[in-house]
């Protein structure tokens, strides 16, 4: 059963993709095989702490740098590192947007500096976290999977913060 | 007339895309400078005359907020047009934000309002 936050993931992932990187979610995806996946982190903190992770095929890296930065075939494409500094700016994006979505736009979060992860596993302090919400979005180049946690019990994260829903 | 601008950002993914906005919104361009933090951006200012600085919020060093404060309390740059553009939801914080002169523009954001708040805060017509 889906509920805030998977809503809210998915709605806010699904804009960010189109805006932002020019592309068009097509639906649900359930890939299970994520081998060789590339992952983004980031944390924030606030009225509650929790964090988010970004999981996407890497066939996608190249187009989503492309797209962002808008470079043609006289730009040459994207270097490694423009592909991850895409990545991490996307889920940069998604985050600050998915925050005042689920607790209200009065409340202040800081939202710290996304990194790449070595592997595709969660770190260590929200491996046993049960995730706060998910979704899973196919693209027309890939997958990407969203994943976040949350310091709190779901629904204090959202009732108990006067959030508009 | 063309306006020089400066654009701080931690994100050179980010620092690119603005440009590129502004390119893209017929924004007439002079020098542009890039800074990744906020001692970057008042390094940078020091150093050259700027017309416009668009800042991120969060970045390493000196984020966003502190660096706006240090350029308001500099007579030199009291007026200087500032816009931040970030993710940033809370409108707590952005009112914090307007109130030392700033305006703000969510990401993601699109050419035309770039093009519209230029031609706001400068004057300059794109």
């Amino acid at each position: 059963m889906s509920n805030l936050w998977d809503d809210e993931l998915a709605a806010v992932a699904s804009e960010t993709f189109e805006t932002l990187a020019f592309m068009c979610p097509m639906g649900p995806d359930e890939t299970s095989d994520k081998s060789g996946a590339v992952s983004a982190w980031i944390t924030f903190a606030g009225p509650f702490g929790g964090a988010i992770k970004l999981l996407v095929a890497p066939e996608m890296l190249t187009e989503l740098a492309t797209n962002m930065l808008g470079l043609d075939d006289e730009s040459g494409p994207p270097t490694r590192e423009q592909q991850l500094d895409a990545l991490k700016e996307l889920l940069n994006v998604i985050c600050g947007n998915l925050l005042p979505r689920v607790a209200g736009s009065e409340a202040v979060f800081n939202v710290a500096a996304p990194t790449i992860l070595a592997d595709t596993s969660v770190p260590q302090n929200y491996a046993s976290a049960e995730p706060a919400g998910q979704v899973g979005l196919l693209l027309d180049t890939g997958w990407a999977h969203l994943t976040a946690y949350s310091d709190q019990p779901v629904a204090q994260t959202t009732s108990a913060l006067g959030a508009g829903f | 007339m063309a306006i020089n601008v400066l654009v701080v950002d931690d994100s050179g993914v980010v620092r690119t895309m603005i440009i590129r906005t502004l390119k893209l919104a017929g924004v007439p361009l002079g020098e542009v400078y890039q800074a990744a933090n906020g001692q970057e951006g008042l390094d940078a200012l020091d150093k050259n005359w700027v017309d416009l600085v668009f800042a991120d919020i969060n970045m390493p060093v000196m984020n966003g907020q502190e660096m706006i404060g240090h350029i308001r309390k500099n007579p030199a740059w009291a007026d200087l047009p500032i816009i931040v553009v970030s993710t940033e939801g809370s409108q707590t914080r952005i009112e914090q934000l307007e109130q030392k002169g700033a305006t703000f523009i969510h990401k993601p954001f699109a050419p035309e309002m770039i093009r519209q708040i230029v031609q706001s805060v400068t004057g300059v017509q794109a």
